[in-house]
């Protein structure tokens, strides 16, 4: 525990309950804060997506370290060991699993979220925008939206997660998730307000080859950092599709098909590194679970 | 009631008067060993509260499960309780609807393990929850769309109406205990059976209230147990698993949860019948009519079974050649084969070979099948969370000491409870079995066959997927030594545009004598920002004509001034040109909405932060959208009010029962 003072942020306790109180039956709201997107009510606003180009995804392997979008996303998030909340699965190509291509999986977005319909508490919940984020300060930790979530990118407090001292500081917010809270479901909260802020979120910022675009479907229009895109035509011309789509989830993440071939790598060149958290140095003695 | 005994024989009175004895004695007289058996329990429940204070000091890590098997013996264990709580159910309303009457003298221990196992099973998911002090939330924000919400409720009021049930037909029994006990029994005891007795004195309007409030509970307390486990069960079949996205869960639990409330009173009776001295009454003819409906219960479910695994097995969608592997062949298959061999076909057998059809061979058989549903439950949770979700390596589950240990500190609570009824009420129902006096012939046996449970064993293929490879556009491009000829671009467009409005644009593309070239390629673009970003965005391509001419549709959802620019790249006979037009984009409307899958009032309506999307999503007025995630549960609504009314009408019953003491 290296005498961090982790507990210092449980100010939340009782908190939330109150604050949100009976108003809300039903309808999912946040506790304290209004939601900075309910707040505009006016205009137009965002409807957040992802297109993931699988031609440009090699696990980079070509820089020899560790999938650096979820590296940026560990270290903007502080997401505890061992979440990786964009995670990049190997995924076979064929029956042997001679070729493979990586698949950079974040939280898929649903808008029919099988998650958000069994939660008991609407501490998950779907957001204007398209979002769907959990509230960690009601989450009661019965696990039911993991069990939901056909893409296994729901994550679990299971002990007193190790964070790095600067972690704790942070102000809870639910597009934001951070510090983390013990007995609680995390997950990629797709980065909103990055965005707001002018910014493509950490794991588009992380990845050097450009595969990652971050967009909005109400402009249609979307972004690696290198090329602006008109969203539409961008996922039709490249047949871009959505994962499970048989399951009616509606996922806002698109992917164009491929195996990294735009940035040379070969389908039968297999493996990737292992993700770090780079703080666990810091936290001496902490103690942290497996997926 | 002293009219009763005297208008009966002889022979009934001596019978009726060893039934009132036996039935009441164990509640005056004690024995060391029943201390000593308490005080074990007591040890093994104290351990297990050790054990729970461990994990709530260092959260869900001191158990096996993580994120990916992220249910496990507590979950297995919550529905494997709420199954056997079915026992009172089956055996009080559905027995008692069909004028059974060899069970009245087990009815008291069946709805005994009902209300037991309600309470003990819903302790399962306060203690799996990662949050426990926040337990509140479900009662503050408690969502109507959720399973989890469903089993509270559900659970409620099946406990709720299983507790009337149970005390319904004690109320004779008490009062006989006040009656016939009084100074032997201490203080407490009479105060109980005084208050719990409500004035009862067998009048013939205290009858007649008594077996209206009975005729109730008995009719309403089936739809309601089924509901329970059927409501169980959807917290499985409401997600999008393999092994789980099924429609035959719901009835396969609820026989699964019969199966072995059957077997869980047998063992209790076999239990109860030796240590109380019941053995006049609870017969050989008691066990032989469970065991019967054991029997049949087996051949139920070999049936579910069979359904499961033959539709999964025949068809071996994604991930169930992997299911299938993994319960028959892989690591679960010293499970799965005790599960289906020693656990479903074994007591069937052991019951309908005549040689083994007695009280000890059909106990055996109801702890294999007690053991065999447990098993079930931890397989349909355990292995069904195995199947990978996506493109990772299966994880592993192993149960942790703490696990185990308030899995048995369950038991031990669950034996506690009926233990300490014991001293508190007569665990035969006294009345009812007075009335239908004497031991019942043993019903007709019906020649059940041997369920013979075929599972299927399914080949194990691998689906390959076909990758796709990309033809080349191959363009026959003319070498030529020459200089490229100049081009120009003509561009026709409207000014002005509302956002997402299609526009309509022409492009002419000519040499630099006028003359048309035809089968170029047209770019169009626009200038675009975005998050930090910017540059030019392809909006449409198309090829010239033989007049040189392409015409093209495009939109823009930016509003602003825009420089369309249309790009001819050139190739080996035509050098590049490009050209400009100014399009105005206006508007602020909002485009995209999304069209989300069905949505069923009241079960996945999803809750939505925020006015604009719940318009969006319902097409309602405002109000009306914002009240409807709120209103949407009155089908549940109505059917707990129901239930709950007819509750009341069985308190309105037993007041009465009370009132007509005072009056007369």
């Amino acid at each position: 525990m290296a005498g961090i003072p982790r507990r210092g942020l449980m100010k939340f306790f009782g908190a939330g309950i109150v604050a949100a109180g009976l108003t809300s039956v039903g309808v999912g709201h946040v506790a304290g804060s209004p939601h900075p997107a309910a707040a505009q009510a006016k205009g137009r606003l965002r409807r957040w997506a992802m297109v993931i180009d699988l031609r440009k995804c090699d696990g980079c392997q070509s820089i020899g370290k560790p999938p650096q979008c979820t590296q940026a996303c560990i270290e903007g998030h502080f997401a505890p060991e061992p979440m990786e909340w964009i995670q990049i699965y190997e995924s076979p190509l064929d029956a042997e699993a001679k070729a493979t291509q990586f698949l950079p999986t974040p939280c898929q977005q649903c808008q029919n979220p099988p998650c958000v319909n069994v939660c008991p508490v609407a501490a998950t919940f779907s957001t204007p925008e398209g979002t769907v984020l959990i509230d960690q300060q009601r989450c009661i930790g019965c696990r039911l939206c993991m069990e939901a979530c056909p893409y296994d990118r729901r994550f679990f407090n299971w002990g007193n997660a190790p964070l790095p001292p600067e972690a704790l500081f942070l102000e809870y917010h639910p597009e934001h998730q951070s510090p983390a809270i013990r007995g609680t479901v995390m997950k990629c909260d797709f980065c909103p307000d990055v965005a707001r802020a002018g910014r493509l979120p950490y794991c588009a910022q992380g990845c050097h080859n450009g595969a990652i675009y971050y967009g909005d479907l109400e402009e249609d229009i979307a972004t690696n950092g290198f090329e602006v895109v008109k969203l539409s035509k961008f996922a039709a011309d490249n047949n871009a599709y959505r994962l499970k789509e048989e399951l009616g989830t509606e996922p806002r993440v698109r992917y164009i098909p491929g195996h990294g071939e735009l940035v040379g790598r070969s389908p039968k060149k297999k493996g990737r590194l292992p993700t770090v958290w780079p703080w666990q140095r810091l936290v001496e003695g902490a103690r942290t679970w497996k997926r | 009631m002293e009219a009763l005994e005297r208008a009966a024989p002889a022979t009934t009175r001596d019978w009726t008067a060893r039934l009132e004895r036996a039935a009441l004695a164990p509640l005056v007289s004690t024995s060391r060993r029943y201390f000593v058996w308490v005080g074990f329990l007591v040890l093994v429940i104290a351990w297990a509260l050790y054990a729970w204070a461990t994990q709530l000091q260092d959260g869900l890590i001191v158990t096996g499960m993580r994120d990916r098997i992220s249910w496990g013996v507590y979950i297995a264990s919550f529905v494997f309780f709420i199954g056997i709580s079915h026992a009172g159910t089956l055996l009080s309303a559905i027995l008692r609807a069909a004028k059974a009457r060899w069970q009245l003298s087990i009815t008291r221990m069946a709805e005994l393990i009902t209300v037991v196992a309600l309470i003990v099973g819903a302790l399962f998911p306060f203690i799996d929850m990662g949050r426990p002090d926040r337990f509140m939330n479900l009662l503050w924000f408690g969502r109507w769309q959720s399973p989890l919400i469903w089993d509270i409720l559900a659970i409620a009021t099946y406990l709720t109406g299983s507790t009337l049930y149970l005390l319904l037909p004690l109320i004779p029994d008490f009062a006989l205990a006040r009656d016939r006990l009084g100074a032997s029994a201490n203080r407490f005891q009479r105060a109980l059976f005084t208050t719990a007795a409500v004035g009862y004195h067998d009048t013939p309007s205290q009858r007649s209230a008594l077996d209206k409030a009975m005729t109730t509970m008995m009719i309403i307390i089936i739809p309601v147990a089924v509901s329970v486990h059927t409501v169980v069960s959807w917290i499985f079949a409401m997600t999008l698993r393999v092994p789980m996205n099924t429609t035959v869960f719901g009835p396969f639990f609820v026989a699964g949860a019969i199966y072995s409330g059957i077997a869980a009173i047998i063992v209790l009776m076999a239990v109860l019948r030796r240590i109380l001295r019941l053995e006049e009454f609870i017969t050989i003819t008691q066990f032989k009519g469970l065991g019967y409906l054991l029997a049949a219960f087996t051949l139920i479910m070999g049936y579910f079974n069979l359904q499961e695994y033959a539709v999964h097995g025949y068809k071996l969608e994604e991930g169930m050649p992997f299911h299938f592997a993994q319960l028959m062949t892989g690591p679960f298959w010293p499970l799965f084969w005790t599960y289906i061999l020693g656990c479903i076909v074994l007591p069937g057998l052991i019951v309908l070979y005549p040689r083994t059809r007695n009280i000890r061979g059909i106990t055996a058989a109801a702890l294999l099948a007690l053991l065999g549903m447990w098993i079930e439950r931890y397989l349909i949770v355990v292995a069904g969370f195995r199947v990978p979700l996506m493109p990772y390596a299966p994880a592993d589950y192993a149960p942790t000491w703490v696990e185990w240990s308030i899995l048995a500190g369950a038991f031990a609570l669950f034996a506690l409870i009926i233990s300490l009824f014991t001293k508190l009420f007569p665990v035969i129902s006294i009345w009812e079995v007075r009335e239908h006096r004497g031991p019942e012939p043993a019903p007709a046996s019906s020649g059940l066959a041997s369920g013979r449970i075929r599972a299927v064993g399914a080949g194990v293929l691998a689906f390959g997927m076909i990758a796709g490879s990309g033809a080349g556009l191959i363009l026959g491009g003319q070498a030529g030594a020459a200089d490229p000829i100049a081009t120009r671009i003509e561009v026709a467009l409207p000014a002005k545009a509302g956002i997402g409005q299609t526009v309509q644009a022409q492009a002419r593309l000519v040499d630099d004598k006028g003359g048309p070239v035809a089968g170029a390629q047209l770019k169009f673009s626009a200038s675009l920002a975005f998050l930090g970003a910017g540059g030019r965005v392809a909006l449409v391509e198309a090829l010239t004509d033989k007049a040189g001419v392409v015409n093209v549709e495009f939109d823009l959802r930016t509003a602003r001034e825009h420089e369309i620019r249309v790009i001819f790249s050139g190739n080996d006979r035509y050098a590049p040109s490009n050209a400009a037009a100014t399009l105005t984009v206006t508007g602020e409307a909002q485009l995209y909405v999304e069209h989300v899958g069905i949505r069923v009032p009241g079960l996945n309506e999803a809750p939505v932060v925020g006015r604009a999307e719940a318009t969006d999503q319902t097409g309602l007025p405002l109000l009306f959208a914002q009240l409807w995630p709120a209103m949407s549960g009155w089908p549940i609504a109505l059917v707990l009010i129901i239930v709950w009314s007819l509750y009341g009408y069985v308190a309105v019953q037993v007041a009465h029962i009370s009132r007509a003491e005072q009056s007369s």
